[in-house]
């Protein structure tokens, strides 16, 4: 069990890492090539461990329905918007309320049985677990929200000093 | 309020991403179906740069190296991932997860590796940060 939680935290750390180098590169460039970077390094690189770990295996395709094609376009949605988000919000702020956003989401659906899923029934514990969530989130962010009022507004959220008049021209 | 809209609709689509992922995980190995979504993604994404004329990827050697390959670090995170769910399945995993990203994050923001505005962490984001995992245990397990 160890070897798993560790495997999962250590993922939970690298997703962060990697939002952060996603910023970096979004300092210099528009959001749309950040977006395909990031996409294309994924692309290599999932490419490249699935060669690796299953050899020959890895070039047999089954036949796909054509919507598979598609899902790719939601990656594009997902690296936007967080790139966006925390640049608008600040790291910490963009990534509870993403995450809050994605818990309601899987919740809501999950209740819904939408989108083939199966039926998971709403629960008081579900419903504790939403409000706790939601109520963390505003606690947080409405702190956070009263002391930037009072400190620079006037600088992008996420530019260090030697990266804003690089970034200006791009921030709309 | 551009940028909440940023971060929910973020959340939307990383979960309609995890509902298609997992649809395509029963047809295809774990790694092709990583390649397929991120491969396809790219593409689209390329037309996006052509089709709105961005050409500021010129600018691309003014990043550090490293950062240019964070996407990469997309391959070491799946791995962790579906090694974490056959170990100890989605309850455990997705908590575990979540609540390191938070940390991390919060961690990195406090170090000011996102810049000088350094973050400030009071009794009420403490409060904030428990009730978050809070809902976040309740709603995995």
């Amino acid at each position: 069990m160890m070897v798993g939680v560790v495997l999962a935290l250590m993922a939970g750390m690298l997703v962060s890492v990697q939002t952060l180098f996603n910023n970096k590169v979004n300092t210099a460039v528009h959001s749309h090539t950040t977006t395909a970077l990031v996409l294309g390094m994924g692309f290599i690189a999932s490419l490249g461990v699935g060669v690796i770990m299953e050899g020959a295996d890895f070039f047999n395709w089954p036949a796909m329905p054509l919507w598979f094609w598609f899902s790719g376009l939601l990656g594009i949605g997902v690296v936007t918007c967080v790139v966006k988000g925390v640049r608008l919000l600040g790291p910490s702020t963009s990534t509870t309320m993403v995450m809050a956003s994605q818990l309601v989401c899987a919740l809501w659906w999950d209740s819904t049985g939408w989108f083939g899923l199966e039926q998971v029934p709403f629960s008081w514990q579900k419903a504790i677990g939403v409000t706790a969530l939601i109520a963390g989130l505003l606690l947080f962010k409405f702190q956070t929200q009263a002391k930037t009022s009072k400190a620079d507004l006037s600088k992008p959220l996420t530019n260090s000093a030697g990266d804003s008049k690089r970034r200006s021209e791009y921030v709309s | 309020m551009k940028g909440i809209l940023y971060a929910i609709l973020g959340g939307v689509f990383l979960t309609m991403q995890s509902t298609a992922n997992a649809a395509i995980g029963e047809k295809l190995g774990s790694w092709q179906a990583a390649t397929l979504t991120q491969g396809t993604g790219f593409v689209a994404a390329m037309l996006i740069v052509w089709i709105t004329k961005d050409r500021s990827w010129r600018k691309l050697s003014q990043v550090k190296l490293y950062y240019r390959f964070g996407g990469a670090l997309a391959a070491i995170i799946i791995f962790s991932n579906i090694t974490a769910f056959h170990l100890n399945g989605a309850a455990l995993t997705v908590s575990a997860v979540l609540i390191a990203q938070i940390f991390a994050t919060l961690g990195m923001e406090k170090a000011g590796w996102y810049g000088k505005r350094v973050l400030q962490l009071r009794m009420p984001q403490w409060i904030g940060i428990a009730l978050m995992i809070t809902g976040i245990l309740c709603l995995s397990f």
